[in-house]
């Protein structure tokens, strides 16, 4: 998304850097969304890396290599806006990126966290019926933002799944679904699952996860079974408690 | 020297410097006041607005100059850049249409290589030509599973006669479709494995375990028609 | 209104058994919480017991999502069937459920299964059904 053009051959003393769809225009009523930052951050990072500060800000490629993530939130994009800014350094004397830095600041802090990531419904897990309302509630937020019903179910099973094993190795926990929004801040890319507990943790995740433990009580089956089921997949586990997270792409991802 | 002149001469000199003055600073505020003014047009979108270039004082006809040759300049370049914008737009959409027109093709193609038809009451058949990939997969299984429901089936026979390369991934969906049909509660069977077919699924170590394997379509259409209850005699 | 039951109260929602010659039918609406389906088990077993029926049919036509455990479960009541000189078939079940079951990698050695109940009642009654 083309937010910034920065507009060769012209030298003004009092224009900022052009949105390439509108003239200057007067936009402290408007609210970026965190795309549009992360947008504007790599136009930034893109239009030095033809610069003599380029070398300098080949080391901060890091942060603004992050940006591409489906889960961009706010809070990482400030690291890549500083990382820019230590780049140009202050005996940078191109008036043109001063202003482009001040500019990608003020967007930064008009940046709207809504904007991302809307719908997070968060269910906690205490006996089955929370289990069941999640897993109805699961199915009806994928049917709504458009996934088929056959993905819809597999997004219901894995919340199911999760669930019921907090339940019985956890006794109590957390279930949260979340619909990823793309650019446009509307249709929905993804939908993320994260099950968390404060629970004894799970001792032999790889062999679970491997596929070959057969486990009579059927712990390893509802795991490797979710696994199976998503399209990205990941477990913390420590004797302090276990933290799955799972993303199923929308159509259209 | 000054001080030969008199205090009459000193003070009309004085009334015309202060005039001068006077004339300066009204000259300066109103071109100042218009000067802000042309820059709000000029926010606003406005690029034929000129300011004032033929002031009394030479500063500021000059300071109207170039702000009005900064003005043009500006306007160009912005109409440069809309005209390009606008260009590389309309390249995007027919770009846009032509990859939807291609997708659609795509799928079209891919439809028809998977057909699934009724060849008898209750049976369905589904004959395999060529590669199917996880996409074409997950959407056949779905398809088949409703066709067997709407159509009341009783057996699906896959006849795989035309698929000439078979690897693990293939396997494996063919395995999950047939197992996801037995769950409904159909019989499946597979048919038409060829000799290489046969040897690659055993060096695979594909699991075939309970699903009725026959040597071609004929043998699997008469053995379901049987299974429904049929004889099948032949007229001498 | 479920929601709101506690595991007591479960007791209400007992899940009805029906009766149709030698055939016990069950009907599972919806959800099945984790409390009806051990008391479901027992009551299965119990029935065949007392009127040694030839066969259940597990009806899970209204079944939206079904996970690991319920699958587990169905395939125990199905074992235990047999072990008691039943069987078991499970009609109706939804192709979003097959495939999900499938994909997941789960295996079911002791279910039979019917596309309807018609066709359940006509396994039931011959011997295996198969080609």
């Amino acid at each position: 998304m083309d937010v910034f053009e920065p507009v060769a051959g012209v030298e003004s003393a009092f224009r900022p850097w052009l949105p390439s769809s509108s003239l200057i225009a007067r936009d402290e009523a408007r609210r970026y969304s965190v795309a549009e930052g992360a947008a504007a951050v790599r136009e930034c990072f893109r239009h030095l890396q033809g610069s003599e500060w380029f070398e300098r800000v080949a080391a901060f490629e890091a942060p603004v290599s992050r940006l591409g993530r489906p889960d961009l939130r706010v809070t990482d994009l400030a690291p890549a806006v500083e990382a820019l800014a230590s780049a140009a350094g202050d005996s940078c004397d191109s008036v043109v990126l001063h202003r482009s830095l001040s500019r990608l600041r003020y967007i930064l802090d008009r940046c709207d966290e809504e904007a991302r990531t809307v719908q997070e419904h968060s269910f906690p897990i205490r006996s089955a019926n929370d289990i069941s309302l999640a897993r109805e509630c699961a199915l009806r937020l994928a049917r709504q933002d458009g996934f088929s019903l056959m993905n819809a179910t597999y997004v219901a099973t894995v919340v199911s799944e999760l669930g019921r094993n907090i339940l019985h190795y956890a006794g109590e926990g957390n279930v949260r679904i979340s619909a990823i929004l793309k650019d446009d801040g509307v249709t929905c890319d993804a939908i993320r699952v994260t099950a968390e507990d404060h629970g004894p943790g799970i001792p032999n995740l790889e062999v679970i996860l491997s596929g070959s433990y057969r486990s009579k009580t059927g712990m390893g089956l509802g795991l490797l079974g979710s696994k199976r089921l998503l399209d990205e997949f990941q477990v913390k586990t420590s004797p302090g408690g276990t933290t799955v997270t799972g993303l199923k792409y929308a159509p259209g991802h | 020297m000054a001080h030969n002149k008199s205090v009459e001469e000193l003070e009309h000199e004085l009334e015309v410097s202060r005039k001068e003055f006077d004339e300066f600073m009204m000259e300066a505020t109103l071109s100042v006041a218009e000067f802000f003014d042309v820059l709000k047009r000029l926010t606003q979108g406005d690029f034929e607005v000129r300011a004032k270039e033929n002031s009394s004082q030479e500063l500021f006809a000059n300071f109207g100059k170039v702000i009005n040759e900064t003005i043009v300049k500006l306007a160009f370049e912005t109409r440069q850049l809309e005209e390009a914008r606008s260009r590389s737009e309309v390249h995007a959409r027919d770009l846009e249409a032509t990859l939807r027109k291609v997708r659609a093709q795509q799928d079209a193609i891919a439809q028809l290589s998977t057909p699934i038809i009724q060849v008898w009451d209750r049976i369905l058949c589904l004959p395999i030509v060529g590669i199917v990939d996880s996409k074409r997969a997950g959407e056949m299984m779905d398809t088949l599973l409703n066709r067997i429901i709407e159509t009341d089936c009783r057996f699906v026979i896959v006849d795989i006669t035309g698929v000439d390369v078979f690897d693990t991934q293939t396997a494996d969906h063919f395995v999950k479709m047939i197992r996801a049909a037995s769950l409904l509660g159909v019989q499946c069977m597979i048919t038409g494995i060829k000799p290489q077919i046969a040897q690659t699924m055993t060096t695979i170590g594909v699991n075939l375990g309970g699903i009725v394997t026959l040597r071609n379509l004929e043998a699997g259409l008469l053995a379901a028609i049987k299974g429904l209850g049929y004889r099948v005699a032949k007229d001498a | 209104m479920r929601r709101e039951l506690t595991e007591s109260e479960g007791e209400a929602w007992r899940i009805p058994i029906i009766r149709l010659r030698d055939v016990l039918i069950v009907s599972i609406q919806g959800s099945l919480q984790d409390t009806q389906a051990q008391r479901l088990h027992e009551d299965i077993l119990a029935q065949i017991g007392a009127t040694n029926a030839s066969g259940v049919v597990l009806d899970i036509s209204a079944v939206p999502i079904m996970d690991s455990y319920i699958a587990r479960i169905l395939n125990n009541i199905a074992r235990n069937a047999k072990l008691m000189g039943s069987r078991a078939v499970v009609v109706g079940m939804q192709p979003a459920i097959a495939i999900t079951l499938v994909t997941m990698g789960l295996e079911f050695e002791d279910l039979e299964t019917a596309l309807n109940l018609e066709r359940a009642i006509e396994q039931l009654g011959s011997d295996h059904g198969r080609l």
